[in-house]
């Protein structure tokens, strides 16, 4: 018992001194631009936390977050180095806004679940793809994924510009999704949604594959040591394969939930780089979906937060983007220190000072 | 020339030194011997810079060194040569060499500056490398060298090898013997560690034992016979074990007919193998180490699919059975590599005990959808108890074991399995006596139960001890065939040498 909390306090270290670190460099930043750090990060914290709505805005924005983010983890757990959340986000929404639009007249639930799945599935294929040329020719999934992002972002603004395109509109973008086909909200008055039910439902669903199953701890085999995988008779093809079309899946799922539940329509800058912020959350949360559940709310809250503290004091919004680059950095060079027990070293050097 | 004083490590609560001492004198050759875990690696990591002593003193050439890094060590004359080579493959040997003496001089080398200290180290020590060979394309000895020159580009005057032979032919080996010979004719002094007594009689001048943490004694190895030493270091009297053999050949469980695979790679290929495997009795694979070997255990295993000829296994054509199909129908393998084919470093004792069962309804729920974590954590637990696997909890990543560990711990998984056919590959390898008794007489209980097994090893006094029948592998063929009762040591020999003899009945 005390050696498992004294893991998990091991693993929630690193990311709990990183943020707090790079708040502390924040006012430092703040300072600079002339402003008041104590009250652009009370604007902050009011604007993140100070009324219902405010908060439901932050789970609205954690949505996508956490989706991606448990996207990215569950690939990275299995060895695949993903960079295509981005991609099948984008592809797994636009698949969903052509079913929604072509099932228009079946029953709202109807549509709206249809469109999950069609976003589901899509953007498993698209994660498959990527992970079948990695286990079978070679390709780096990093570079495949990457001009996959390419493609899918191409061909959806393609589809939204003239086959998907809204009639009545201007500019080109789909078309609204139908009131019955919406995803319905959970708090009246505020944006929120029951996509955020979803998310977390996704996250078990995710811990529960990952830890509590066998194929979990195959997934995790293949990540951890490809070569005794196999040999262990684990097909680690088909294990790459798999795990890039969950991602994909869980991916399709997050563009999906953020049209039915938040956007309604697809336009140019959809989600823009939702898939990249998946990495950093997966990453501060340590590849676990728990941790990347709460890390996604960290970032929704700055997201959030950082809105209203620019409209309040003349700091810009982007203090929240440079603290989260700091978040990050410090997270991933914090892990690496820690894996190289650069801490117990010097926690070792002063202990024998002190003998000293 | 080094003193160690009382040197203590505690990690937590355990105490993985205490009070050891150590001296070595110029131009000696000092043997550290003991088990796996008597500290051996240790006290070698905290001699060059890797882990600092809880207390305790090393005095270098007179002096007091604080040892806080690798840097440190380097730069006074201690060189470590590990075990797992630190070279970079994809260079040259010339490039890993100034590689290491960037670090000292800065980013402007003169290659040729380097070239003329290599070359006349070379010279000196007889170390014949080509400095412009790729480090890939060198074989595991000519590796060594490389290491050891590295060491001495950088005016090492105490060298530590780590296990050097156990990765070496004994030709090889007898090379790495003249090439010490030579650094202690120069005054140079060399810690060996290492488990095969036999090689640390021949090199050693004087042989400290530990066990379990504790100096045991310091001993002239003149005055100690191998018998003496192996007990010194065990703590209790052994005896080498004669098994007894079986001759009876029972039915046939595996046959290979005719099978090549990369015919036309010697060192890496097989041509036109036939054999045939009994139940219950144990083959012995012997030969110079990259003869064809490793393949023969992949194609056993089912790791890789013959090009040519049958794999017939229960009397059934196994030509496209995949590794899963070869676990399903009682194939164990104890691979050669146990960090990289038998276990996942990266997760606890636990797991790794049943990785090739979590569908089974002992661990599992409906095939594998659910995980009885509980019943996992009693099995490993038994097993821990079974197989003595020493391991601070079963929730242990298994890459902080020690290597015996971490076999018993693929030995566990294989063996608990019932399994009808067996493939060992080096399955003492880098191991302490003890545990490689344990595990030859694991691989003899299983024999005794009716399983086949293979035994494929570099060490002919392995093969040996345990085999009921060798054969002997050469550059991809087998050369013939001898009884393991009182087998024909010349015979051996010579067809490891190249030799070829008709065999009756493969």
């Amino acid at each position: 018992m005390k050696e498992a909390i004294a893991k998990m306090l091991k693993k929630v270290a690193v990311p709990v001194v990183s943020a707090i670190a790079a708040l502390l460099i924040g006012i430092v930043v703040i300072e600079l631009t002339g402003n008041n750090a104590a009250e652009a990060y009370s604007y902050m914290l009011r604007g993140a936390f100070g009324s219902m709505n405010n908060i439901c805005e932050l789970f609205v924005i954690a949505v996508p977050l956490i989706l991606t983010g448990l996207a990215v983890t569950f690939a990275y757990r299995s060895g695949v180095f993903t960079i295509g959340v981005d991609g099948q986000l984008i592809i797994g929404a636009i698949a969903a806004a052509w079913f929604v639009e072509a099932f228009r007249n079946l029953p709202g639930v109807v549509v709206a679940v249809g469109g999950i799945l069609t976003g589901m599935a899509v953007g498993a294929v698209w994660g498959a793809i990527a992970g079948a040329l990695k286990a079978y020719r070679r390709v780096n999934e990093i570079v495949s994924t990457l001009l996959m992002n390419y493609i899918a972002l191409y061909l959806a603004d393609y589809l939204y510009t003239v086959p998907l395109a809204a009639e009545s509109s201007k500019i080109p973008q789909t078309e609204r999704v139908a009131e019955a086909a919406r995803l319905p909200v959970l708090v009246g008055g505020t944006r929120l949604h029951i996509g955020i039910l979803i998310a977390l439902f996704c996250a078990v669903i995710v811990y529960y594959i990952l830890y509590k199953t066998a194929w979990g701890i195959k997934f995790r085999a293949v990540g951890i040591n490809a070569v005794a995988a196999e040999c262990n008779g684990i097909s680690v093809k088909k294990y790459m394969v798999a795990s890039m079309a969950i991602s994909g899946a869980i991916g399709g799922l997050a563009g999906t939930i953020e049209l039915l539940g938040t956007q309604y329509r697809i336009q140019s800058g959809f989600c823009a780089d939702y898939g990249f912020d998946g990495i950093a959350v997966a990453l501060i949360g340590q590849l676990n979906p728990v941790g990347t559940v709460l890390a996604a709310l960290f970032f929704a809250a700055l997201n959030v937060g950082s809105n209203s503290m620019e409209l309040m004091t003349s700091v810009p919004s982007s203090i929240a983007d440079i603290i989260q680059s700091i978040i990050i950095f410090f997270v991933v060079a914090g892990s690496v220190l820690m894996e190289r027990n650069f801490f117990k070293k010097i926690a070792f050097k002063k202990e024998r000072r002190a003998m000293e | 020339m080094l003193e160690l004083i009382k040197i203590t490590k505690k990690f937590g609560d355990f105490c993985a030194l205490c009070d050891v001492d150590l001296k070595v004198g110029y131009g000696e050759v000092h043997t550290l011997l003991g088990e796996n875990g008597a500290g051996k690696s240790t006290l070698m990591n905290i001699l060059c810079g890797l882990y600092e002593p809880t207390y305790g003193e090393i005095v270098f050439k007179d002096c007091e060194w604080h040892m806080d890094s690798p840097q440190t060590a380097r730069s006074i004359g201690i060189a470590m040569v590990h075990q797992h080579f630190m070279l970079i493959e994809a260079m040259s040997v010339l490039e890993n060499i100034m590689l290491c003496a960037l670090e000292e001089k800065g980013v402007l080398l003169d290659a040729a500056e380097v070239t003329k200290k290599v070359t006349e180290i070379q010279k000196l020590y007889d170390l014949k490398v080509d400095l412009h060979e790729m480090v890939n394309n060198l074989s595991v000895g000519q590796q060594q060298k490389v290491e050891i020159i590295k060491a001495l580009y950088n005016d090492a005057e105490l060298l530590i090898l780590d296990e050097p032979t156990a990765v070496l032919t004994d030709e090889e080996a007898q090379g790495l013997f003249r090439i010490i010979k030579k650094l202690t004719e120069q005054n140079k002094s060399v810690i060996f560690i290492s488990h095969k007594l036999k090689e640390v009689m021949q090199i050693s001048d004087k042989i400290t034992v530990l066990r379990r943490g504790r100096t045991v004694v310091t001993v002239n190895a003149c005055d100690y016979s191998a018998d003496e030493l192996a007990n010194l270091m065990v703590g209790e009297k052994v005896a080498a074990k004669a098994y007894k053999k079986v001759r009876k050949k029972d039915e046939v469980i595996y046959e290979l007919q005719n099978v090549s695979y990369h015919k036309q790679s010697k060192h890496g290929g097989l041509s036109g193998i036939n054999l045939k495997v009994h139940k219950g009795e144990i083959l012995g694979v012997a030969g110079v180490d990259g003869n064809g070997q490793s393949q023969l255990a992949d194609i056993l295993t089912g790791i890789q699919k013959p090009e040519e000829g049958k794999r017939i296994y229960e009397g059934i054509d196994a030509n496209r059975y995949r590794i899963i199909d070869f676990i399903r129908e009682g194939v164990a393998h104890i691979p050669e590599d146990r960090n990289k084919m038998g276990l996942i470093g990266g997760m606890d004792v636990r797991d790794n005990l049943v990785l090739k069962d979590m569908e089974d309804a002992r661990f599992s729920k409906a095939s594998g959808k659910f995980l009885l974590k509980k019943n996992m954590q009693e099995y490993a637990e038994e097993m821990k108890e079974k197989y003595d696997i020493r391991c601070s909890s079963i929730q242990e990543e298994v890459r902080n074991l020690s290597g015996g560990n971490q076999q018993k711990i693929i030995l566990a998984r294989e063996l608990e399995r019932n399994p009808k056919f067996i493939v060992a590959m080096h399955p003492t390898r880098g191991l302490d006596i003890g545990a490689a008794n344990f595990i030859h007489d694991s691989l003899i209980r299983a024999r005794d139960a009716g399983s086949a097994v293979v035994v494929v090893s570099a060490d002919i006094d392995e093969v040996i001890k345990v085999a009921d029948r060798i054969i002997v592998m050469f550059e991809g063929k087998i050369m013939g065939e001898v009884p393991g009762e009182n087998p024909d040591m010349n015979k051996i020999s010579s067809m490891m040498g190249g030799k070829e003899y008709e065999r009756s009945d493969c």
